[in-house]
């Protein structure tokens, strides 16, 4: 990719990206056992 | 440091005193035959041990002032280093501002394509497994920090790519319209590098995203959706993404618009 000459450095403040967490899945309440 | 006293027990120095005694008592010389080599002896070493201990004394003398004149040199030593730190400021200060470097607290965007293949996420180089990538360079040498400038290691230099408009791009690619492609805005931090058309920077996070795969489409700038879209972008085209293709005009203005957040500082 050409991105033309070069200007300048530019000292950008690192932001701590961290990962991110899946949401916690909470199961559905276990079925109701049928009767026989 | 205190010099060791040979001492006696009482047993012996009782005899000893007993020796003494009967010596002053009785004319018994000529029954001390043994005990006159002990004496010389003994004599002798007690000598020897006044000399060590002379000696010790001077040394420790010689400690003591080698001790005091290192406190001295450890203040020359602090002060110098914290004049050194002022000087170094100085002198940095002064070539950042003749050589034009900027500062910025908030990420340098840009816009990057992306392609999608094995279900994975691929920029020009090198596989995106999150959506933050580090730059890397096979002439990197250990402390310096990337990317190289553009004289180091180019064509085409190490770092994350970025371009400063979509027209960079060709039409349907800035539009969004790229089957198998991404389209985005990555935040660039660390060092960036700003070129005429574009940036290269240390590290980079996708901001935003547009994608075109599997006859989907996904317009999204959150990140926790992003971040899912690199681990598989498969399953998020298909759980998030639309059927109906979005209007080219769409994808543009939403991709700028996220381009220009935190932009007034650079």
């Amino acid at each position: 990719m050409d991105i033309g000459e070069e200007i300048r450095i530019i000292d950008v403040e690192e932001v701590d990206v961290a990962p991110i967490e899946k949401p916690i899945e909470i199961p559905e309440p276990f079925p109701a056992k049928r009767a026989e | 440091m205190r010099v060791p006293v040979t001492d006696m027990t009482p047993d012996v120095r009782d005899q000893w005193l007993r020796l003494a005694t009967y010596r002053q008592r009785y004319q018994i010389e000529d029954r001390l035959g043994t005990i006159h080599s002990l004496e010389k002896s003994l004599a002798r070493r007690q000598s020897r041990r006044s000399a060590l201990s002379r000696r010790i004394a001077e040394l420790e003398q010689a400690l003591d002032e080698a001790l005091r004149e290192m406190k001295a040199v450890d203040a020359e030593i602090a002060g110098g280093r914290v004049a050194g730190a002022l000087l170094i400021a100085q002198v940095l200060d002064q070539v950042i501002e003749e050589m034009g470097e900027a500062w910025s607290p908030a990420p340098v965007r840009g816009f990057r394509v992306w392609r999608i293949a094995d279900n994975k996420v691929k920029g020009n180089q090198v596989h995106w497994p999150t959506r933050t990538l580090s730059s890397v360079c096979l002439r990197q040498l250990p402390g310096e920090d990337l990317p190289h400038p553009m004289s180091r290691c180019g064509p085409p230099a190490c770092g994350i790519y970025a371009v400063k408009d979509l027209d960079k791009f060709p039409r349907d690619v800035g539009d969004g319209m790229m089957d198998r492609s991404m389209l985005g805005v990555v935040g660039l931090t660390g060092k960036v590098i700003e070129h005429s058309d574009g940036y290269r920077g240390q590290h980079g996070t996708v901001m935003a995203m547009s994608v075109n795969h599997w006859n989907r489409w996904l317009m999204t700038c959150d990140a926790r959706l992003i971040e899912e879209f690199f681990n598989n972008p498969r399953d998020v085209m298909f759980d998030a993404g639309d059927k109906t293709k979005p209007d080219p005009t769409e994808v543009r203005p939403f991709l700028e618009a996220k381009r220009d957040e935190e932009r007034s500082w650079t």
